[in-house]
C-alpha cells in the first residue's frame, strides 16, 4: 500500500503552564491521541468550534507548535524526530505551506510582488527563477494586474490571494489554511474559496482547510469534525453532515435545508433523505414527496 | 481619511531620475549635499540654483509638489534669515540704523544665500531620492550599499528588514488608529478638550488598545514569516537583481562635473562679484 | 414611529483630493422604534460610513440625521452627548478593551456620561448580565479572555450606557457558532429589556433574517431596497445582483415552487419553512382522508 502523504499517531498536544518549577507543568491538553492519515492531493475540511484544538493542529503540521507527545510522518519521514537538524524543518515548512485569518498580519513586502517573491527568496531560489514563480504565482490567484500595488490599496480577499501566491510560490506540495476565510466578506470568501479549489483540482496540491463554515466544507472531499481535542466525525461531507444530532452537540450548524429535512424526516416523514446535498435536487425530492402525499 | 497619506512622498515616474539604481541615487544626494555647502561664492551660488532648477526640470515633478515640501521649512528658513540680518556685522556703514538695530548688506546678503542654500538642499535631495524613490527600493538600495559593513557584524540585514517592516505596517496602523478612536469615541472619550495632562491621559484609552494590537500583530507576522521559511539572510537570494546602468553612469558624470563646477567657481571666479 | 431618520444624506471622502470618492448618494432610511432593524450592503456599499453618521462621528455633506426626533447637529457642541443616545459597536470592537478590568471597561461609557457610582456599578451589572458575562470574569484582566468573551465585554461597554438606539456592524464576524448564538442572544435580551432600537449591519443573510424585524439594503451609496425582512427577501433577483443573496431557506423554497408546490414565498428562516412543509403535508393527508 502506498504511504500516506501525512500521517499522525497518537498526537496529544498541551501548552505548558507559564509557571516555573523543577517539574514541566502541562495544561489541560488541547489535542488528545490524534491518529490521522491524509493522503496526497486530497481536500480536508477541518471543522470545530473555537477553541476545538483544529488551529493546533495545524500548526503541529509545519513544526510551528511541537507535539508533546505522539509522532507526525510526512511522507514516511518522522518530521518529529529529534535528529531533525534546521534544515530538515525548512523542508517541511516548505513543502507544507500556511495561509493565516488575518490577511494584514502575513504580509511583509510593500509592493505585492516583492511579498509573493519573499518565501523564494528565503529558499535560495536563483533570481530569474524566483521571478517565473511569482508571474506564475499571481498569475494563479488572479491578481497579475495588482502585483506593483502596495497591500493596503487591496480588499481582504485580495490580500488573502496574495498570501496564498506567496505560499505557491514556494512550490509546497500542501497547504493548510487556517480559518483563512474567517474575516473576509461574502464576496472575498467566495474568491478565495474558488482559489483554494482550483489549488487542488488543477495543480493536485493536498488541501486542508480550517473552518466554522459549514457551506465551505462542502466542498472539500472529505471533512473532519474535531471537538474538544478528539476528532468526533470524519468522513465525506455527506456521511458527516448526515450526523446532525451529533453536529449540533459539538457546536457547530448544519446548512439551513439539511436542517429542514433532518427536522422533517424526525417528524416521521421517512422518505426524506436528508444526507442529500445539493439544493435542487433536495426541492426535488420534497416537491415529489408532496405531491405524492396526494396519491397516499 | 488618515489612509490617503502618501508615505514617504515618492512620485511614481517615468523620468531619468526615477529609473536611476537607488545605490547611486544616495551616493548622488550625499555629493550633491556636499557640493551646496562648499558652495561659497555668487557665481557657485547661481552654479548651484542652475543646477538644481535643471534636477527639478528632468525629475518631472511638478513644481506645485515641490513648493510644497518646502512649505513647512519656510518658518524656520524665514527665523533664521530674520536673526542672520540683524545679528551680521558687517564692515560697511550700515544701510539702515534705529537706535541698537542696525542692518549691513552683509547681513542680507547672507539671509537670501541662507534662504537659497537651504532651499536647493531641500528640493535637490527630494527629486533625486525622496519624490523618485519608492520607499522600497530606497532601503533595499541602502541595505546593499551597506552590505560590506555585515563584515564587521552590523545587522544591516536585520535594520533593511526592520524599514520594510514598518513602511508596509504604518497605513495599516494608522488606520487602526483611526478605528479605536472613533471607537472610544463613541463610548463618549473627549480628545479634544482640556488641558494638557487631560488630553494626553485622554489618549491612553487610545495607545493601550494599539499597542495591544501591534503585539498581536507583531507575534502573527513573525509565526507567518517562519512559515515561509525566513531565517535572517542566511542564504537568502533576491529577486530584483539592481544593475548600474549607463544612465546611472551617466548622472554619476554630470554630478561631478556640477561639484568640480562649484569647486572651481569657488577658487576662480569668488572675486569676480565681492560679497 | 421612527427612532431614526436619515434624511437625504450624502458624504463624500477626501473632498478635493485625487482620492476623493461618493460614499453616499442620498440615503434616506428610516428605523423603527423598539425593532431589531437590519442594515445589509456588501463591502464598499457604504454600510460603514452610514453607521457613522448615526451617532455623529462623521457630519453629512447635505442632508439631516434626525434621532429621537431631532436633527443631532442642531448643536454641534452638544455631539458627544448624541454618543450616549445611539450607542455605536464597531467590527471587531474586542480590539477596543484597554482597562485592568472588565468591570472597569464596560464603566467607560457611563462614567464618560457623569453618572454617580452607584448607578455606574448597576448598569455594569445589568449589561454583563444581558450578554452573559459571568460576575468572576468582571475582576479579570480583559486581556485574558478568550475572543468571544472579550467581544462580549465590548457590547457590555457600549450597553451600559444604555443607549435609545443600539448600532452594531457586524457583531458576530469571524465568531463560531455558539460565539454567533451568545452574541445575537445578548442583544435580542437587551432589546426586550429596555424595548430600545437595534440596528445590525451584516453580510450574513441568515443571521439578519434570524434576528431583523424590518431591513435596508443599501447599493453604492444609496438604499436599494427597505420594508419588512419578509418583503426585502421576496428580491431574490435585485439582492443577488447586488452582491448579496436571500437565505438559503428563502431560495429553498423558491426552488419548491418553481416546482409546483404551492408555498408561501415569504419564508426565511428554518422555522417558517418546518411549518410551511408541515402545513403543505398535512393539508395533503387531509384531502385524501
Amino acid at each position: 500500500m502506498e504511504k500516506p502523504f501525512i500521517k499522525l499517531e497518537d498526537v496529544s498536544f498541551s501548552y505548558e503552564s507559564g509557571e516555573e518549577g523543577p517539574v514541566k507543568m502541562l495544561l489541560p491538553p488541547i489535542l488528545k491521541r490524534i491518529n490521522l492519515e491524509i493522503a496526497r492531493g486530497s481536500f480536508v475540511a477541518i471543522l470545530g468550534h473555537n477553541g476545538s484544538g483544529k488551529s493546533t493542529l495545524a500548526k503541529l503540521l509545519n513544526l510551528i507548535l511541537f507535539p508533546t507527545e505522539g509522532k507526525i510522518y510526512l511522507d514516511g519521514k518522522d518530521i518529529t524526530d529529534e535528529n531533525m537538524t534546521e534544515d530538515d524543518v525548512y523542508v517541511v515548512r516548505r513543502k507544507i505551506g500556511m495561509v493565516f485569518q488575518n490577511p494584514d498580519n502575513q504580509l511583509v513586502a510593500t509592493v505585492v510582488e516583492e511579498d509573493v517573491a519573499f518565501g523564494p527568496e528565503n529558499l535560495g531560489v536563483e533570481p530569474a527563477e524566483i521571478r517565473r514563480r511569482v508571474d506564475r504565482a499571481l498569475e494563479t490567484v488572479g491578481m497579475s494586474e495588482f502585483k506593483k500595488h502596495s497591500p493596503h490599496q487591496l480588499s481582504g480577499g485580495q490580500k488573502q490571494r496574495v498570501a496564498i501566491a506567496g505560499i505557491i510560490a514556494m512550490l509546497p506540495e500542501c497547504i493548510v489554511f487556517d480559518e483563512s476565510t474567517a474575516m473576509l466578506d461574502p464576496k472575498g470568501r467566495k474568491e478565495v474559496m474558488d482559489t483554494i479549489v482550483r489549488l487542488n483540482r488543477e495543480k493536485g496540491i493536498t488541501v486542508l482547510h480550517i473552518t466554522h463554515n459549514m457551506e465551505e466544507a462542502f466542498r472539500a472531499d472529505r471533512v473532519i469534525v474535531i471537538s474538544d481535542g478528539e476528532i468526533s466525525l470524519d468522513g465525506t461531507p455527506r456521511e458527516v453532515f448526515s450526523n446532525v444530532g451529533k453536529l449540533r452537540t459539538v457546536g457547530l450548524d448544519v446548512p439551513q435545508v439539511t436542517e429542514l429535512l433532518y427536522e422533517l424526516k424526525s417528524m416521521g416523514y421517512d422518505e426524506v433523505d436528508y444526507t442529500e446535498t445539493d439544493e435542487e435536487k433536495c426541492a426535488e425530492m420534497l416537491a415529489e414527496i408532496i405531491k405524492s402525499q396526494k396519491g397516499r | 481619511m488618515l489612509k490617503d497619506i502618501t508615505l514617504g512622498q515618492f512620485f511614481p515616474g517615468k523620468s531619468i531620475l526615477h529609473k536611476a539604481d537607488p545605490r547611486m541615487k544616495i551616493i548622488l544626494t550625499l555629493l550633491y549635499i556636499v557640493a551646496v555647502f562648499m558652495s561659497s561664492s555668487i557665481v557657485s551660488y547661481i552654479v548651484t540654483v542652475a543646477f538644481t532648477v535643471i534636477l527639478a526640470v528632468i525629475s518631472r515633478i511638478s513644481v506645485r509638489v515641490i513648493l510644497k515640501g518646502l512649505k513647512p521649512l519656510l518658518f524656520i528658513m524665514l527665523f533664521t534669515a530674520f536673526f542672520n540680518i540683524f545679528w551680521t556685522k558687517g564692515e560697511s556703514e550700515p544701510l539702515f540704523a534705529y537706535g541698537i538695530i542696525k542692518i549691513y548688506k552683509e547681513g542680507i546678503i547672507f539671509a537670501v544665500l541662507m534662504i537659497v542654500r537651504v532651499a536647493c538642499v531641500l528640493t535637490g535631495s527630494s527629486v533625486i531620492l525622496t519624490y523618485t524613490t519608492s520607499p522600497i527600493a530606497l532601503t533595499d538600495g541602502l541595505e546593499r550599499l551597506l552590505s560590506p559593513l555585515k563584515k564587521i557584524k552590523l545587522p544591516v540585514h536585520e535594520f533593511s528588514m526592520m524599514m520594510t517592516i514598518a513602511l508596509r505596517f504604518i497605513p495599516t496602523l494608522i488606520e487602526e488608529t483611526d478605528k479605536i478612536m472613533n471607537a472610544q469615541k463613541a463610548r463618549g472619550a473627549d480628545f479634544s478638550s482640556g488641558g494638557l495632562i487631560k488630553r494626553t491621559k485622554a489618549l491612553l484609552p487610545v495607545l493601550i488598545p494599539l499597542f495591544a494590537s501591534s503585539f498581536r500583530r507583531a507575534g502573527e507576522l513573525a509565526t507567518a514569516m517562519e512559515c515561509r521559511c525566513y531565517r535572517g539572510d542566511k542564504g537568502r537570494t533576491r529577486m530584483t537583481q539592481l544593475k548600474y546602468k549607463p544612465v546611472d553612469l551617466l548622472l554619476l558624470l554630470i554630478m561631478v562635473a556640477y561639484g568640480a563646477g562649484v569647486v572651481l567657481s569657488n577658487i576662480y571666479l569668488g572675486n569676480l562679484i565681492v560679497l | 414611529m421612527n427612532a431614526l431618520e436619515l434624511k437625504d444624506i450624502t458624504y463624500t471622502y477626501s473632498k478635493k483630493t485625487p482620492f476623493e470618492s461618493k460614499a453616499l448618494d442620498g440615503v434616506n432610511a428610516f428605523f423603527e422604534q423598539g425593532k431589531v432593524n437590519g442594515l445589509i450592503g456588501h463591502t464598499g456599499s457604504g454600510k460603514s460610513t452610514l453607521v457613522q453618521m448615526m451617532n455623529g462621528l462623521l457630519k453629512p455633506d447635505i442632508g439631516q440625521v434626525v434621532l429621537l426626533g431631532k436633527d443631532i447637529w442642531e448643536e454641534p457642541k452638544k455631539i458627544r452627548q448624541i454618543r450616549f443616545q445611539c450607542g455605536l459597536v464597531f467590527q471587531y470592537p474586542e480590539y477596543q478593551l484597554f482597562e485592568e478590568t472588565c468591570e472597569k471597561d464596560i464603566a467607560f461609557g457611563p462614567k464618560n456620561m457623569g453618572l454617580s457610582e452607584d448607578e455606574i456599578r448597576e448598569r455594569v451589572r445589568s449589561a454583563a448580565e444581558f450578554v452573559g458575562l459571568d460576575s468572576t470574569l468582571l475582576k479579570k484582566s480583559p486581556f485574558e479572555l478568550s475572543g468571544g468573551q472579550k467581544r462580549r465585554v465590548a457590547l457590555a461597554g457600549v450597553m451600559a450606557m444604555e443607549p435609545s438606539v443600539l448600532v452594531l456592524d457586524e457583531p458576530a464576524a469571524g465568531l463560531d457558532p455558539i460565539g454567533r448564538t451568545e452574541i445575537f442572544g445578548g442583544i435580542r435580551g437587551y432589546q426586550r429589556a429596555k424595548g430600545n432600537t437595534v440596528i445590525i449591519v451584516s453580510h450574513s443573510m441568515e443571521d439578519v433574517a434570524e434576528y431583523c424585524d424590518n431591513l435596508t439594503v443599501l447599493k453604492n451609496g444609496r438604499v436599494l431596497l427597505s420594508g419588512s425582512t419578509g418583503e426585502v427577501f421576496r428580491h431574490e433577483k435585485e439582492l443577488v445582483s447586488s452582491g448579496l443573496g436571500v437565505p438559503q431557506i428563502t431560495r429553498f423554497m423558491r426552488l419548491l415552487r418553481e416546482r409546483g408546490v404551492e408555498c408561501a414565498d415569504n419564508i426565511y428562516t428554518v422555522e417558517e419553512a418546518l411549518r410551511e412543509v408541515k402545513r403543505l403535508l398535512e393539508e395533503r393527508r387531509g384531502e385524501n382522508a
